[in-house]
């Protein structure tokens, strides 16, 4: 009997559900495969999980095709909400992969338009860091939150999620030629991933002694920061969550 | 900083956008494949409005593939889409041949499993899953499809729903699953009684 049992592994919930999903290797699904030809009991767990697994996707997709409706409804240049902070769904960081300079010119609540596009391809794979340029929102700002001197970290919780995010500057002369931005309005920006958060460096004609930062929102895509007097907003392709 | 510099051609960009969570980048896509699609639709006894539907599940197949991370890069992106399409059109174009009812081939083409999907199409037990999980609310609902259809690991939910770590997706995963089981049942049970 107890023999028997062990060779039902469509038994162990757990199982077919690595089964249903390809989650098992090579050797193991031949095994499985070759029981099920056999056994009708089994056959009847593995096509139960498979309509589940089928029932679950069709409304997924579903659900996508009516999102992608409503996006070629409503068309390109659609208007970037910056403020919709209700939906923060992921907190800070997963950035990884391949080192992205993407340079978005933002202009508040207005539409954003790309203009280019460049790779840093580099070979240490475990360099986890993005470019994005922040769009300098109001050059005199009076800031009310939490500022920091110096020390210049934050906490951002969503739910049981805690993550910190640090802001520093550094000089524009540090950068390559290709990286410099120019004028006030377009500040080249590091966004680095660390073990507990987000390192923010911001590139700037001058440093100074005490830094003065601040977090002022964070939605989805977007975080909106208090620097040196300046409001600073940046788009986060993909939004925090994005997987690169 | 030693690092080359080249630009990424087109495909690669759309691509890397949809890796990164950037989903509207389909409606580009849809824009972008459309001509093409309409003309097979219209030379193939369809409509204009088959054609942008067969193109937009042409595009949630190709989005499933690159979240999954099965889309392999092989030939153009607008090659695959066609080919994509097409399928899905000829199979509907059968379907309605055989007079069934029409719906959801794309979805049949999206998942090569050892089930034949048109049995699982026509099956009672998936539509009742469909009804459950508008029953089921969330974060049930939400944790399901991340898990089930996007197949994202338990880290990757926990962070995108706010929950602490892994284990904790994972026992709640395991208790919706289970209350989805229920509903089914139910919606299943209600069938039977008429
Ligand atoms: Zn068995």
């Amino acid at each position: 009997m107890k023999e028997k049992n062990s060779q039902h592994w469509a038994s162990d919930p757990e199982k077919v559900e690595a089964f249903v999903l390809h989650r098992i290797d090579e050797s193991e699904r031949v095994f499985c495969t070759t029981h099920l030809n056999q056994c009708e009991e089994c056959r009847r767990a593995v096509q139960e999980e498979r309509e589940l697994v089928a029932g679950i996707r069709y409304v997924g997709r579903k659900e996508m095709k009516l999102r992608l409706k409503q996006w070629i409804q409503r068309g390109q240049g659609k208007r970037f909400d910056w403020i919709q902070a209700a939906s923060l769904a992921a907190a800070i960081i997963l950035m990884l992969g391949a080192v992205f300079t993407i340079r978005w010119f933002t202009d508040f609540n207005q539409s954003k338009t790309r203009s280019h596009e460049i790779v840093l391809k580099s070979d240490d794979s475990s360099q986890r860091s993005l470019w994005i340029i922040g769009k300098v929102v109001e050059q005199k700002r009076v800031f009310r939150g939490t500022v920091s001197e110096n020390s210049s970290s934050f906490i951002i919780k969503q739910g049981n999620v805690t993550r910190t995010v640090s802001i520093r500057s550094a000089l524009t002369a540090e950068l390559p030629l290709s990286m410099r931005t120019s004028g006030e309005s377009n500040l080249q920006t590091l966004f680095e991933r660390n073990q507990d958060g987000l390192q923010l460096t911001i590139y700037t004609s001058t440093t100074p002694n005490s830094v003065t930062t601040g977090i002022e929102a964070v939605t989805a895509d977007s975080l909106i920061v208090y620097f040196r007097g300046r409001q600073i907003a940046y788009y986060i392709p993909g939004g925090w969550a994005g997987k690169m | 900083m030693q690092t080359p510099l080249f630009f990424l051609n087109d495909d690669s960009k759309l691509l890397d956008a949809l890796r990164n969570g950037n989903d509207q980048v389909l409606a580009e896509l849809f824009q972008k494949n459309r001509r093409p699609i309409i003309s097979l639709v219209l030379r193939n006894q369809g409509t204009e409005d088959d054609a942008e539907d067969i193109l937009q599940e042409a595009l949630v197949v190709l989005w499933e593939k690159i979240r999954s991370g099965s889309f392999e890069y092989q030939a153009k992106l607008s090659t695959y889409i066609y080919a994509t399409a097409k399928n899905i059109w000829f199979r509907r174009l059968a379907r309605r041949r055989r007079e069934l009812p029409a719906a959801n081939e794309a979805f049949e083409v999206a998942a090569e499993d050892a089930t034949p999907q048109e049995e699982l199409e026509e099956n009672e037990r998936v539509t009742a899953v469909q009804h459950a999980m508008e029953q089921i609310g969330n974060p049930c609902r939400d944790i399901l499809l991340l898990y089930y259809w996007e197949e994202q690991s338990m880290e990757e939910i926990a962070l995108k729903l706010g929950f602490a770590n892994a284990d904790t997706v994972k026992s709640k995963k395991y208790q919706c699953k289970k209350i989805l089981e229920r509903l089914v049942k139910k919606v299943l049970g209600g069938n039977n009684e008429q």
